[in-house]
């Protein structure tokens, strides 16, 4: 088709909502960290694609695989915030209790800008007051410019930005391949029943005892996950590649260590995990499901699935690490130890933070809170003086730019703006009377 | 002389994918389509037709997708620079009517 770029243009800027900015990548001389990605997998993937940058929207990616060129999405927004929740998991200067506080408020500020991509602006200002009342430390988000430049060059830079974008330029190499991978549907369902029953795969991501029941996997269910585990393990091997051409141009890849690649990889999955989790909540919420509807199908189908593509993730990995065969006893004698290595380091990880963060937007969002329930508490607090009243108005300022950006109106959006306007010592009398001028 | 192409772009539900695709590529045309994929890996529900059309053969085209928009299941169309939301019979019928004459000095905006 003619003129592919301008009608590719058009298709990313209308996918990626009102407001957004949308720019085609263009290789950097010399090549960025991306660019190496994107080498690594045009060496695979036979299919032409096209990356958009996204900015100034809601932190979500999005792709048309099956277009050609196929469109793949890297959103700024989105790698802003999982730079955060990786910060967080990683510190050593909090306490348990503040860690978990900020990884709490982290889940619900990702959650409130989802719902707002959503067009949800109640939701999505609950859960923004929600993520900032109460909060002893605002954790820094970083600028998508500064969190590039902060983030060592080491073995789990690539892994930490460019994951997700790797996953989708896996799905646009296999749909073009005419199939999903090699495994059938049998294998899907062994495997399936092996990795959920896997010791470290309840303490990644824990698996509710019921959820077995969802074993019998249909063949929609299969196609799932045949398609999102080929996906996943090309993301790993470009991931792995495109870390060794990132460190053999910056002259260190005699330091390289296969270990913290992997690594890596498997902690960002998680972080993937949440982030879709997210948005899927946000996205049932709109659609009025119930709690039950939540916990018994969709959440419980998405957490089976990514316990079993972690497990997956994770044997790809310990093989490769390796380098030994799973088909001898000390191949797999070696494999369960690197297993092990690898599973010790995540348990340390702050997963379980990020599990109870989700949790705590499960029961916002099942019991159909907003802004009018915790507008007292919030207009307590930024009535206060000091810096806690300002660190909420300098992000509420933030939040109602964004919902401004995305052309999304809402009462409970002016009703935030107008307390920013407002000077300090009327902050909490516009909350209190309720409606905005 | 090449003609001058117009990528026409349709925005629909699932079932009318197949059935739009087989009526632009009965006109020889070259299309493609795609499901769009979201982060949450939820079921697609957007579905995308492309095709590129010369602007001679647009009016006849575009009155055969008419008979598409009963079912509702048609978000947007864009042509060219046109777009329309939700779009109607008579919403197609006033697009071709403001569709540039071929050979004319006017080009599509």
């Amino acid at each position: 088709m003619n003129n592919s770029s301008d009608w590719a243009a058009k298709v990313a800027r209308r996918s990626a909502g009102p407001g957004a900015t949308v720019l085609a990548h263009t290789q950097a001389t010399p090549p960025a960290p991306i660019d190496l990605v994107v080498f690594a997998a045009s060496k695979v993937c036979r299919h032409p694609f096209t990356i958009f940058w996204v900015h100034d929207a809601g932190p979500s990616n999005f792709s048309w695989p099956s277009l050609n060129p196929a469109i793949v999405s890297i959103n700024t927004r989105y790698l802003e915030l999982i730079g955060t929740i990786r910060n967080i998991r990683l510190t050593d200067i909090l306490s348990d209790d503040t860690r978990q506080q900020v990884t709490t408020d982290t889940i619900l500020r990702v959650a409130a800008e989802l719902a707002l991509q959503h067009g949800d602006g109640a939701l999505a200002c609950f859960l923004f007051v929600e993520s900032i009342i109460g909060s002893k430390i605002q954790f820094d988000t970083p600028w998508f410019v500064d969190l590039e430049s902060r983030l060592p060059l080491d073995e789990a830079y690539i892994p930490t930005l460019f994951y997700a974008l790797a996953h989708e330029i896996g799905h646009v190499h296999f749909e073009h391949l005419g199939r999903q991978g090699d495994i059938g549907n049998d294998s899907i369902r062994e495997l399936a029943s092996w990795a959920v029953t896997r010791p470290y795969a309840n303490r990644m991501i824990p698996v509710p005892q019921d959820l077995y029941g969802y074993l019998t996997l249909g063949e929609a269910q299969c196609r799932t996950l045949r398609a999102e585990i080929s996906a996943d393990i090309f993301a790993a091997r470009i991931l792995i590649q495109a870390t060794m051409d990132l460190m053999n141009r910056l002259g260190t890849l005699q330091d390289f260590r296969p270990e913290g690649v992997a690594l890596g990889i498997l902690f960002e999955f998680q972080t993937f995990f949440y982030m879709h989790r997210c948005a899927s909540t946000v996205r049932r919420q709109k659609h009025n499901f119930s709690q039950q509807i939540y916990i018994d199908y969709s959440d419980s189908w998405h957490t089976l699935q990514f316990t079993i593509r972690f497990s997956m993730l994770l044997e790809f990995l310990a093989i490769w690490l390796t380098g030994e065969n799973p088909g001898t006893a000390a191949g797999t004698a070696r494999i369960i130890e690197y297993r092990q290595g690898i599973t010790k380091y995540l348990d340390g990880a702050g997963y379980k933070l990020m599990d109870h963060a989700y949790r705590t937007l499960l029961f916002h969002c099942a019991n159909g809170r907003r802004i009018a329930d915790i507008k007292e508490r919030l207009a307590s607090e930024v009535g206060t003086e000091g810096i806690h009243g300002t660190a909420i108005v300098i992000e509420t300022k933030k939040f109602c730019s964004m919902a401004r950006q995305m052309c999304i109106k809402h009462p409970d959006i002016d009703l935030l703006q107008e307390m920013c306007d407002a000077g300090p010592e009327r902050r909490a009398d516009v909350l209190r009377r309720g409606t905005p001028a | 002389m090449t003609e001058e192409q117009i990528v026409l772009l349709i925005d629909c539900g699932e079932p009318l994918l197949e059935p739009i695709k087989s009526m632009l590529a009965s006109h020889d045309l070259d299309v493609q389509s795609s499901q769009r994929r979201d982060m949450d890996g939820a079921v697609a529900t957007s579905f995308l037709v492309l095709a590129s059309i010369a602007i001679r053969t647009a009016p006849v085209l575009l009155d055969a997708i008419t008979r598409f928009l009963q079912r509702h299941q048609v978000r947007r169309i864009e042509f060219g620079d046109y777009a329309i939301d939700n779009p109607r019979p008579e919403d197609i019928e006033e697009l071709v009517r403001r569709l540039p004459q071929p050979g004319g000095d006017e080009t599509a905006k």
